[in-house]
């Protein structure tokens, strides 16, 4: 049953995934179960993205389609994102307002079990490196749109190292704008364009390399 | 159509669209805010009037002294919130200082009845109601008075021998929409109720392309952007590509060449998944502009005998490399896209903070070439 619910999800048949989570519930599926069922279709989702066969639509209609059925559980997204993959903490830095990309992130991360700290947008280096902490958290995601932003980033970077948590994170960056080479140069740890890179990034923080 | 002509820039953009041989690649300037920054005018002061901000292009455009074109005179923030139905904060206004650059503030101002309401409707009704009455009050109005400036503009540009390749902003309904429900909802809406979204793009598409085509055509501009950003291949599945974008940018594209203007595809983010498709559009007549997130070599590979292709020297290079960095960029660029078919452009605008000497050199990697 939970193959048929794995499946549905794959292929964004979003109302037989409803289907299917009521199926399984009826038949006495746990929760749990339910949901390492649906995280399976959102693992198989990002693969099917890195291989070229999906793109961000289906990224992101299979992270709205998981949350609906954990809405179906009676759950809400922290049920999903308890800290079983980790916690990264996201944010659009300070002098930038732009958060569509930052809100596909924090989506699919947290489809894809890692609990998401989101501090919103124009967010101030200090507030990063507090939520770090307060959130015990290994992974930071700093995102931007406007090249004018990547100070902010560098300072950002450069606070963590202030306040002597900079060897504890992994900074990630992201956006339009942003590189591998932008990465290296702002001493962040790794950049990406798609909310994928995202999930690859954070699972290698946190996981040492699959992601 | 850029017609040949006497001037040796003009030409040069000419050949290069027509896929002849040059004499030196054309570069073209796409620095909307960089050239007020690089002319010491703050965004506010560029932003107040379509002429100032004119007259920094012109300056800037004279600062790097060998490039061929600007890609457009002027700019204004109501062209965006026209585009993409949204609210834009500007410079000096909301928090923003008077240097800081704009920012766009998606907020899905549109709902799902929306459809209904165009469908029925029509598009023109509805979007001057909505850009007034959930935009801002007057932003349709703020943006015909901006649009209506475009002749003075062009009269300066000519007056001060600077070369242009468009005026006007040409997108798909999918842009439209995409914009004003916001990228995911649009996305849910993609797969929710597919048939509505689509007969509220088919009642979109009658006259939505004239005004900016008839302005284009009045006051002789060569070539009009037909944009493309979340409607990119990397966003899209294959399906909703096929059916949402493709059919209408083609039909946009058909009706510019049939007005006798150049398309100049202004693509963001990556479509290199659908470069193939891009062969059945008019051969030697459209520009393919990449900002750099498209291979911009597998589209030299793929439509390189049909279109040229403008860009893509990266906005994060032109902001934060060094002119040697940006030199050798471009003259990699120039050797494995060029000579023929390639205008050398940033990829997307260049960023407001780049340094005058990156710009620089990209122009003099396309003269040293």
């Amino acid at each position: 049953m939970t193959d048929t619910l794995t499946s549905a999800l794959v292929e964004m048949r979003e109302d037989d995934v409803l289907v299917a989570v009521r199926a399984a519930q009826a038949a006495g599926t746990s929760s749990p179960d339910i949901i390492a069922a649906l995280q399976a279709g959102m693992k198989d989702i990002g693969d099917k993205y890195e291989a070229g066969d999906y793109f961000l639509s289906e990224l992101i209609m299979s992270a709205e389609i998981f949350k609906r059925a954990l809405e179906e559980l009676g759950l809400d997204r922290s049920a999903a994102d308890t800290g079983t993959r980790g916690t990264v903490v996201l944010g659009t830095v300070h002098t930038d307002i732009h958060d569509i990309g930052k809100n596909i992130v924090a989506s699919v991360l947290s489809a894809n079990g890692f609990k998401v700290v989101d501090l919103g947008v124009d967010v101030p280096a200090q507030k990063f490196v507090d939520a770090a902490r307060d959130n015990n958290a290994r992974v930071i995601g700093l995102s931007c749109l406007l090249t004018t932003a990547f100070p902010a980033m560098q300072e950002t970077v450069a606070a963590f190292a202030a306040a002597g948590l900079r060897d504890n994170v992994t900074i990630m960056i992201g956006g339009g704008p942003v590189n591998s080479d932008l990465a290296r140069q702002l001493g962040a740890d790794g950049a990406g364009t798609s909310a994928q890179d995202a999930v690859i990034l954070a699972g290698k923080a946190v996981e040492g390399g699959a992601s | 159509m850029i017609a040949p002509s006497d001037d040796p820039r003009r030409e040069r953009l000419r050949k290069a669209v027509a896929l002849e041989t040059v004499d030196k690649v054309p570069v073209c300037l796409e620095g909307v805010a960089w050239s007020a920054r690089v002319t010491g005018m703050t965004l506010k002061t560029f932003l107040s009037d379509p002429l100032l901000a004119t007259q920094a292009n012109i300056e800037a455009f004279e600062l790097v002294g060998n490039a061929d074109s600007v890609n457009n005179p002027t700019f204004d923030v109501s062209s965006l919130s026209f585009l993409w139905m949204t609210r834009v904060k500007r410079p000096g206004y909301g928090g923003l200082g008077d240097d800081e650059p704009w920012q766009v503030e998606e907020s899905g101002l549109m709902t799902l009845e929306d459809y209904d309401a165009i469908i029925e409707g029509g598009w023109a009704p509805f979007q001057i109601a909505y850009l007034n009455e959930r935009v801002a009050p007057g932003k349709f109005e703020d943006f015909i008075k901006f649009v209506q400036g475009t002749g003075a503009v062009v009269e300066k540009a000519n007056a001060a021998s600077m070369p242009f390749l468009a005026v006007g902003v040409l997108t798909t309904p999918f842009e439209f929409l995409c914009g004003g429900r916001s990228f995911s909802q649009f996305v849910f809406d993609l797969y929710r109720t597919p048939d509505k979204v689509e007969a509220a793009m088919q009642a979109m598409m009658p006259g939505l392309s004239d005004a900016g085509l008839g302005l284009s055509a009045a006051v002789g501009a060569p070539g009009i952007w037909i944009g493309g950003w979340r409607s990119a291949s990397k966003m899209l599945a294959q399906p909703l590509w096929d059916r949402f974008v493709f059919p209408y940018m083609k039909e946009i594209i058909a009706q510019t060449v049939a007005a006798g203007i150049t398309p100049i595809l202004h693509l963001d983010s990556d479509w290199t998944r659908d470069l193939p498709r891009l062969l059945e559009l008019p051969a030697k007549t459209c520009v393919l502009s990449l900002d750099s997130m498209t291979d911009i070599r597998k589209a030299k590979e793929i439509v390189g005998d049909h279109m040229c292709i403008m860009g893509d020297v990266p906005p994060a290079l032109l902001s934060s490399g060094t002119p040697e960095q940006v030199y050798d960029y471009c003259s990699k660029l120039l050797t494995d896209v060029g000579p023929t078919g390639l205008i050398l452009q940033s990829g997307c605008d260049i960023p407001v903070d780049a340094p005058l000497a990156n710009v620089k050199a990209m122009a003099d990697a396309a003269a040293d070439a």
